[in-house]
């Protein structure tokens, strides 16, 4: 649930950013970087394009903060706003970069965490095709089939929530999530009908 | 197959939107159904698969690059600033009205040249492509409507 941090103090803050006071503009970046962070990082599937994505959020905060209305909440508007900059940062990519291949990038949840070293080459090989396999899935969903798969399914929010987020109705949630999963299941049957349901992404 | 009605269903009761009594309806289908069951399973496998990756820490620097990027946002020429909104549409009007001109230009020295023709005997233009025109052919009766002769 983004709403943790939420309350009096985060407004007060927004109400201070809006006449350009640094120090509040950091304890709001200080306490909201993490979820943005990682929401750019776990949508995009790359800690490179996850960055970029996060300072254009926190630039758009500062630039915007008198558009922050007090009855709604932060966590909510910072969920909009990150999700809609990552859902404008991959169409512009994938325009800019379609031939490109990818998979190889530094930084990028593809590549292999530092513990897979104790493993055995062929398993960091198979492990590296899954994680590439289920993020091209991914990324070939709709963008906005894709932002409420993962706000529901990485960010555990309701349908309420990314209802509101995504600016639809929760019955449109449904059906987004709905035909995500399906489009995943098709894309993603041979791992499924292997058996590697006990390994992470 | 699955039956046509059950799989919204079961995507509800995955997602645990399904109240007690629906619930109940819906495992008692998924015993007796193996298309359902299968779907089910289905369904729920890609939500095994696809767990949310360990949260990742950002890079120390983030902050000091959003604030380069606040000062160059402020530090923009005032002039910059306001000229924007103005010079962006003056620009375009000037371009329309630069196309407009040389359209009018050009359609005007098209048409003085079309009327020289017209105005213009074969003669001066030493056309004499018709002279042999058949009797009661086009050319022979352009050769009547322009005057142009031998």
């Amino acid at each position: 649930m983004p709403d943790d941090h939420d309350g009096a103090d985060d407004r007060e803050l927004m109400d201070r950013i809006v006449n350009k006071d640094e120090k509040a503009f950091r304890q709001i970046f200080e306490r909201h970087q993490n979820r943005v962070f990682n929401l750019a990082y776990r949508y995009t599937g790359s800690y490179h394009d996850a960055e970029e994505i996060t300072q254009d959020v926190f630039l758009k905060v500062y630039k915007n903060a008198n558009s922050f209305q007090h009855g709604s909440s932060l966590g909510t508007w910072l969920y909009r706003i990150a999700i809609n900059t990552a859902m404008n940062f991959k169409r512009k990519k994938r325009l800019a970069t379609e031939s490109l291949d990818q998979i190889n990038e530094p930084g990028s949840m593809r590549d292999e965490p530092a513990a897979a070293i104790t493993q055995n080459p062929e398993e960091i090989y198979k492990r590296k095709k899954r994680r590439e396999l289920i993020q091209s899935a991914l990324d070939s969903l709709p963008p906005n089939q894709r932002a409420a798969f993962v706000l529901a399914q990485f960010e555990g929010m309701t349908y309420l929530e990314i209802s509101k987020v995504l600016s639809v109705s929760i019955a449109a949630v449904e059906s987004l999530i709905y035909r995500a999963r399906q489009s995943l299941v098709v894309k993603l049957r041979p791992l499924i009908d292997r058996g590697e349901l006990d390994r992470k992404f | 197959m699955v039956c046509k009605n059950n799989k919204t269903t079961i995507s509800r009761y995955l997602d645990g939107l399904l109240n007690e009594d629906e619930n109940k309806s819906i495992q008692e289908h998924l015993n007796d159904c193996p298309e359902c069951r299968n779907f089910y399973e289905e369904n729920k496998a890609i939500m095994t698969l696809i767990e949310a990756p360990d949260q990742v820490l950002p890079s120390p620097y983030l902050y000091s690059k959003i604030r380069k990027n606040i000062e160059a946002m402020e530090n923009r020429p005032a002039a910059l600033k306001w000229l924007r909104p103005v010079l962006v549409p003056t620009l375009v009007a000037l371009t329309f009205l630069l196309f407009g001109l040389t359209s009018t230009l050009f359609f005007r020295n098209l048409a003085g040249r079309s009327g020289a023709l017209a105005r213009g005997s074969g003669a001066e233009l030493n056309l004499q492509v018709f002279n042999d025109a058949p009797q009661s052919s086009l050319a022979q009766a352009y050769t009547q409507i322009t005057g142009v002769r031998k």
